[in-house]
């Protein structure tokens, strides 16, 4: 064959090389599409898309019920062949972009020069178009009958309108209803796709990893007449060279020429496994982890028992007589023999009398497929994932010859090339593989935040209010982990939006977002160590709840509410201003001062001084307490708590926050309180410190009331915490309560979980959103589950302690109660990234010019 | 949930031929093997009486179109297994038979 090959050369090549010979389209098997149903070559099909599983980060419980419920579905198709195709659908990130332009009714004006609001959608969509964003998606076909129907009698199957006396067509409308009920219960969740999104699949498949033109789907509304099926496969031209490795696929879409070269792997052996263990994929949805994408294709025959039982007893009978054979010749049989044997006694008893589900089997080729721009590397990722799934799933890819029919059995109505690497399983270990894992997170409303595996993940902050659920947005993680910067990140297009944003970063590096050219001419940086004095009075921090929101019953409880909250969060910031002993050795002192603040009221705006008055007006005690806080009143810190005029009721211009779309609020000098140390041991400072920081967070809060617009706020755990239990614990639930009445979100950002749980254990149940960087220790990996509403002590506690530091890794627990890990990409917008950027600068980076100092060290002799 | 697994252990073993009870053969015989063996040396004594003229002649090349199927047999069947038995191979020799080929001028493809 070589020798004439290299005879005929010559002779081909002296024709011109635009008359050269190309292979012929592909041809296509299948005859003819209505809705869901296909006519092929076997019969006819019906064509279904599986709703997506919640998977990640369930409990060993939820997911055995996951599996259960699939093993069951498949049990309902036995005597059907099913043709399972997992592929991925790409963003539609115009779409998106679209959306988002269009609920962004007033974005923030820029000035000459400064990135706009289109350069942010624009550049969003480029990344993501860039990063290869798309979703999983898995189809399942199902043969409904052998016969071959007509297009005519396939519109007949599916028009339930009028009476039908054929019996066959009656014949096939009653197995499709049976499967598409199956298809649609618990397991699969399916439903039978539209004639556009079956074109869609076949499209996708025949030109494998060439991106779907919207044109091509513009057919006939119902589906595609047999003439009309070439218009899947004429812009197609696939061919092979002899014993090749992969089949090279010219596609012409949109005016555009593709290339790529399709390498398939088929599925050898495939090791026993725990499909509830944790610390493995679901075997299909593993190769999501592939920087590559991956295209699956099963063709299975779904079995009973008693069509298997023969089988089972001639594989038992087979086994039984090789051991039988080795034992006439005084050999002992290789292990492989005795396994084999338990096998098929398993097998045997499970397909005679075990129970429906368990009985059944599913036999049939697996193939992945692998597509490239260039044979080179489609053979190299073939070989990666063959070797990823050696590795991490003990399953067996071969790569081998015969590509271009493997290649066509990605297809829907192909034939099954049906010989060699045919799997033999129990449906109750074919459903491990869970090929309908959801990797959607997030909502698809909001501005683009980072990348789930290969899916884009969007984030509305006020998704959540939006729908009437709760606004408190938790983002926690260890030092360094990134929290600041998802804050950031959340907030900035917030911003570009037009919505309000209020920060409270008492440390300042947040404040550099003012600085952005495109946030500078709407952005105030304000600087609370040095606001006037009574800007952080507490009684004006919680405000008079609107007549509006409430009934007249219900505004009266609230009214009473505000003003028991008041009172609270003034004994709490009056107590906090004493020494610690002063309260420990005389416990009259805290009572006295619970008192005075109760008989002064919690009315809006009372002047903290009357507190005072009266408590120097009273007894020993109250009135020691009273000299004490007159003295502290004036130092730094405490002086933003009383107001400089003792009698006034209202501090003129504090009672507002400014006005700009961007406020970031810093106490920059202020001491932290430290945390895991008592309170005796803290020094002055540091006590002045705690109440005035929860405080001024509390004044951040402020915004949420302003008015119905969206908006987010965003404020530090730091002094919440240090101002005690009961404050945070009314801080946390106001923020829940009124951010969902506001269209606000109200975000946290939080170290210690732990610390978060001992405060309010119920937290779980008031938190709208949650991200969750690396953890630090086991307990704190814990804990963090538990605030994610993850069951803890499921080995989850591992992903959490191996999340990559400094890359804003996180776990993410979005408005619908979903947890995956999301990467936030700030990785095309450096400016945002520069600005976001809290960790100082590495050591290890010397800006000393070493050459300079060697020369300095040189001394002529 | 417990530790689930394919059907395969039970699938994957294939009839072994060890030779009649009392006399064991040197080599462990798969089915297979013994067909296709069987089949190459039919082939090869046929074309031995067919191409050589004389009987003597003709044995002394059955003889070595014996060991040559036995040599061929040893070499193809180290890749018929399970996965892929022997009907694996025909049908991929008929898929890369009707698989469309590249165009002239892209003919320039090595494995």
């Amino acid at each position: 064959m070589r020798l004439r090959r290299r005879k005929e050369q010559p002779k081909r090549a002296t024709r011109p090389a635009s008359v050269a010979p190309t292979p012929d389209p592909v041809g296509l098997s299948a005859h003819a599409i209505h809705g869901h149903l296909l006519t092929a070559p076997d019969g006819t099909w019906a064509w279904f898309r599986l709703g997506p599983q919640q998977w990640r980060f369930k409990s060993a419980t939820e997911r055995a019920a996951i599996l259960d419920a699939s093993t069951i579905r498949w049990a309902d198709l036995a005597g059907y062949r099913v043709h399972l195709r997992r592929t991925a659908h790409p963003t539609p990130w115009d779409v998106w972009a679209r959306k988002l332009d269009r609920a962004t009714p007033h974005p923030l004006p820029t000035g000459p020069g400064a990135p706009s609001w289109p350069d942010y959608l624009v550049g969003a969509q480029t990344r993501i178009h860039e990063m290869g964003a798309r979703t999983p998606t898995t189809y399942l076909g199902v043969r409904i009958t052998g016969r071959r129907h007509s297009p005519d009698e396939l519109a007949q199957i599916t028009d339930y309108r009028h009476g039908n006396t054929n019996t066959t067509i009656i014949k096939t409308r009653d197995s499709l209803e049976k499967v598409a009920d199956t298809i649609r219960k618990e397991g699969f969740n399916g439903r039978p796709v539209t004639s556009r999104q079956l074109g869609w699949l076949i499209h996708a498949s025949v030109g494998l990893g060439v991106p779907v033109s919207v044109d091509s789907l513009a057919g006939d509304a119902d589906g595609w007449l047999p003439h009309q099926m070439t218009d899947f496969s004429n812009p197609v031209r696939a061919y092979a060279p002899s014993l090749a490795s992969t089949t090279t696929l010219h596609v012409l879409r949109n005016g555009d020429e593709h290339q790529r070269h399709v390498a398939v792997l088929e599925v050898g052996r495939m090791s026993d496994r725990d499909g509830t263990d944790p610390s493995r994929d679901p075997w299909m949805a593993h190769s999501d982890r592939m920087p590559f994408p991956v295209e699956w294709s099963a063709m299975f025959d779904v079995l009973d028992g008693p069509t298997t039982a023969g089988s089972a007893e001639f594989t038992r009978r087979r086994a039984e007589s090789l051991e039988e054979h080795y034992r006439e010749h005084d050999e002992t049989p290789p292990p492989a023999v005795g396994r084999g044997i338990e096998d098929a006694v398993r097998i045997e008893d499970e397909v005679n009398e075990g129970d429906r589900e368990v009985a059944v089997r599913l036999t049939g080729p697996i193939y992945a497929a692998v597509s490239a721009e260039t044979e080179h590397e489609a053979k190299k990722w073939a070989g990666e994932l063959a070797s990823a799934y050696s590795l991490h799933e003990k399953i067996a890819l071969h790569h081998g010859y015969g590509q271009y029919d493997r290649y066509r059995a990605f297809i829907p109505g192909e034939l099954s090339p049906a010989i060699g690497f045919q799997r033999w399983m129990p449906a109750y270990y074919a459903v491990t593989a869970v090929p309908n894992v959801a990797s959607r997170i997030g909502d698809a409303e909001g501005p683009y935040l980072g990348m789930n595996g290969h899916s884009a993940v969007f984030f509305d902050p006020t998704f959540g209010p939006r729908n009437r659920g709760s606004g408190l947005v938790l983002i926690g993680g260890g030092l360094g982990s990134g929290k600041s910067s998802l804050g950031g990140a959340i907030a900035e297009p917030a911003a570009r939006r037009g919505h309000r944003v209020v920060i409270f970063d008492p440390s300042g590096p947040l404040a550099r977002l003012c600085d952005l050219p495109h946030l500078a001419p709407n952005a105030q940086h304000v600087e609370l160590s040095g606001a006037e004095a009574g800007t952080l009075n507490p009684y004006w921090l919680v405000p008079q709840p609107r007549a509006g929101d409430f009934s007249e019953r219900g505004y009266q409880a609230a009214v009473r509410e505000a003003d028991a909250e008041r009172r609270d969060l003034a004994t709490d910031a009056l107590t906090m201003l004493l020494p610690p002993q002063v309260i420990e050795r005389n416990a009259a002192a805290a009572a006295a001062i619970e008192r005075v603040v109760n008989a002064c009221g919690g009315s809006y705006a009372t002047n903290p001084w009357r507190v005072v008055r009266a408590l120097e007006a009273g007894n020993d005690v109250e009135r020691e307490i009273g000299g004490m806080l007159r003295s502290v009143a004036t130092m730094k810190g405490a002086s933003l708590i009383f107001p400089a005029d003792e009698h006034a009721a209202t501090v003129e211009g504090t009672d507002s926050l400014p006005d700009a779309t961007l406020t970031v609020l810093t106490m920059r000098g202020m001491v932290t309180p430290p945390t895991g140390v008592e309170r005796a041991h803290w020094n002055r400072a540091e006590r002045m410190a705690a109440p005035v920081l929860h405080l001024a967070a509390r004044y951040a809060m402020r915004a949420m009331y302003a008015d119905q617009a969206p908006k987010v706020i965003l404020t530090d755990e730091t002094g919440i915490i240090a101002a005690g239990a009961s404050s945070f614990r009314s801080f946390l639930n106001r923020g829940a309560l009124d951010s969902r009445k506001n269209n606000a979100m109200f975000g946290v950002l939080s170290q210690n979980p732990a610390h978060l749980l001992k405060i309010d254990p119920e937290i779980v149940n008031i938190v709208g959103a949650a991200f969750w960087g690396r953890a630090t220790d086991e307990g704190a990996a814990a804990a963090a589950l538990r605030i994610l509403g993850v069951p803890d002590g499921h080995g989850y506690e591992k992903v959490l302690r191996n999340l990559e530091h400094g890359v804003g890794d996180f776990v993410m627990r979005d408005w619908h109660g979903n947890v995956d890990r999301v990467r936030i990409d700030l990785g095309w917008r450096p400016d945002l990234l520069d600005a976001l950027d809290t960790n100082p600068p590495d050591p290890t980076v010397s800006t000393y010019d070493e050459r300079a100092w060697t020369d300095e060290l040189v001394v002529d002799s | 949930m417990p530790v689930v697994r394919t059907d395969d252990a039970a699938k994957r073993l294939r009839y072994i031929y060890l030779g009649p009870s009392n006399w064991r053969l040197p080599v462990d015989v798969r089915f297979p093997s013994l067909g296709m063996f069987l089949v190459l040396c039919i082939f090869g004594w046929l074309l031995s009486f067919s191409l050589t003229p004389t009987f003597r002649l003709a044995l002394v090349f059955c003889v070595g179109a014996t060991i040559i199927a036995g040599l061929v047999t040893k070499k193809v069947m180290k890749h018929v297994d399970h996965d892929r038995p022997i009907r694996y191979w025909l049908a991929v020799i008929r898929s890369e038979l009707s698989t469309p080929r590249p165009p002239a001028d892209q003919r320039s493809h090595r494995r």
